[in-house]
């Protein structure tokens, strides 16, 4: 038997087993064939549905970053809105994160002139319109202090 | 042989499981996603609408007149929640592009429609819905208010029957039935418009039209003033053939100081007395300008519009008076799935004060 299987040579010596040796040997192919389809189908599988998860995951980072962006605008435009609306006297902390995501560079910025806040990351820009222009100061990462000092916002 | 075919046939049920789990699991993911993607939208949306529709109603924009050419930030205040006609008027005029992109909302669409505390449209004219329309021979307002958008009932005091164009009813009777008849259904309306009426104080319920404008309503007067020459807070005075030049420019009269006004026939003009209310001639008689032959005075709490005469021109061109205006809104209206909605009491400066909903709206 172990003979006929591994010497083709012995196979066709051996008139009379040659045929069940045939089928021993032609059902073992047929195994391994058929694992290698199986393999080969789930290893696409696999690749397509990882591809897709990649895929998937990154433009959820990106989103991420990008909500988180507009988030750390909008924390500011509210701290800033609700300086103005409460008055003079007014005085708040408040925290905005250090990175996007905990993994993004980022810049804030505010433009008096527009009468606006920028956040700035990736070569890319988000915006939002302030009550006031009549800010000092500039915002960073981390701790932020707001004052109302007679109208006029004071960050620091 | 038998080998091989208990590991052909495990293998065949457990990648059809996984496939079946696979199948069942993809779109399961995607819903989720899908689900976390739109509260997250939405709770952007909101905090994106709490700030924009504050600066537009709190804020004046930058510059403080500012225009379509020159903006840098927007706003539609004069002060803290009155709306400037104007400014929603640049706004309506700007491109919508740039308008998200200055607002900060380019992400989403934008819809923003001003409404009266009733639900019919604000509009940019001193009319507002709902208008009664009075005529007996000329009919000249009636082409002004019809298919404007203005909803509006029709009393007709004339012969004949005439076209009732859009109007939501139509009543004919005598002159001066026709006109009580509008009188009695007054508190039904914000605004009447009288077409030279030829009819006495004697021949009508006036009393109720002054009733009318003390709880606020809005007269708008064309034509024959005998009607309202002498007791309501103004006088006038008839004349021939007269001429005029503009005066005082507003959102009613939108033409430059100083332009000449060529009149069809303006025979009637209003002048103030010591005890009158103010008269604010937007266009003076030419030859005397203590004679207002388009103007307006406080009644109340209502306003009247004179006008002596709707067939006007200036610069060749017929004279444009802001009566129904246009419809204030801007944008496109929401078909999306995901949208969040403000409605914003204000009141809308039209030379008076109107109290109307902002009603904002984003979506995606």
């Amino acid at each position: 038997m172990k003979k006929i299987i591994f010497s083709s040579k012995e196979i066709r010596l051996k008139g009379e087993r040659t045929n069940r040796s045939y089928r021993v040997c032609s059902s073992k192919a047929q195994v391994s064939l058929e694992i290698m389809t199986y393999i080969i189908i789930l290893t696409l599988m696999l690749a397509i549905v990882t591809f897709a998860a990649i895929n998937r995951s990154n433009s959820i980072l990106t989103e991420k970053i990008n909500m988180d962006a507009r988030r750390a605008a909008k924390i500011t435009a509210i701290e800033i809105n609700t300086a103005v609306s409460v008055g003079d006297g007014y005085r708040n902390e408040f925290s905005l994160p250090q990175y996007l995501y905990n993994a993004k560079n980022y810049t804030i910025t505010i433009l008096p002139e527009y009468q606006r806040i920028y956040v700035d990351w990736d070569n890319r820009s988000y915006s939002v319109p302030l009550l006031t222009s009549n800010i000092t100061g500039s915002i960073k990462q981390g701790i932020n202090i707001i004052k109302n000092e007679h109208g006029l916002i004071k960050i620091e | 042989m038998s080998k091989a075919q208990i590991v052909s046939g495990d293998f065949t049920i457990s990648v059809a499981i996984f496939i079946a789990i696979l199948v069942m699991v993809l779109p399961l993911w995607n819903y989720v996603e899908t689900q976390v993607r739109s509260n997250e939208e939405r709770m952007d949306m909101e905090s994106s609408l709490m700030i924009v529709s504050d600066v537009l109603i709190k804020t004046q924009g930058l510059p403080e007149n500012w225009s379509a050419s020159n903006v840098r930030s927007i706003g539609l205040a004069d002060e803290e929640g009155i709306l400037n006609t104007t400014k929603v008027l640049n706004l309506i005029n700007m491109s919508y592009d740039n308008v998200r992109d200055l607002l900060g909302i380019k992400n989403y669409e934008l819809y923003i429609s001003l409404k009266d505390i009733d639900g019919y449209d604000a509009i940019s004219g001193v009319c507002n819905s709902p208008a009664a329309y009075f005529s007996v021979n000329e009919e000249e307002m009636k082409n002004i208010i019809a298919n404007s958008g203005i909803t509006w009932d029709y009393y007709y005091g004339g012969s004949g029957t005439p076209d009732e164009l859009d109007s939501r009813s139509f009543y004919s009777a005598s002159k001066a039935d026709a006109f009580n008849s509008m009188l009695s259904k007054s508190n039904m309306y914000k605004t009447i418009i009288i077409e030279n009426p030829e009819l006495q104080e004697s021949e009508v319920s006036i009393d109720e039209l002054k009733s009318f404008l003390r709880l606020g309503g809005i007269l708008i007067f064309e034509g024959n003033a005998t009607l309202i020459k002498d007791s309501f807070g103004m006088h006038a005075a008839q004349g021939s053939n007269r001429e005029g030049i503009v005066t005082e420019k507003n959102s009613f009269v939108m033409e430059e100081i100083g332009k000449d006004v060529i009149f069809a026939d303006a025979e009637w003009a209003f002048y103030q007395l010591a005890d009158d209310s103010t008269l604010h001639k937007l266009i003076s008689d030419k030859n005397d300008n203590s004679y207002a032959v388009v103007g307006y005075w406080d009644y109340g709490f209502g306003r009247i519009y004179y006008i002596s005469d709707i067939s006007g021109t200036i610069d060749g061109n017929s004279m444009a008076l802001n009566i129904v205006g246009e419809k204030l809104e801007f944008g496109v209206q929401a078909n999306g799935n995901i949208a969040s909605k403000t409605q914003r009491p204000v009141l809308l400066s039209k030379e008076r004060n109107m109290v109307i909903n902002m009603v904002m709206v984003l979506w995606k």
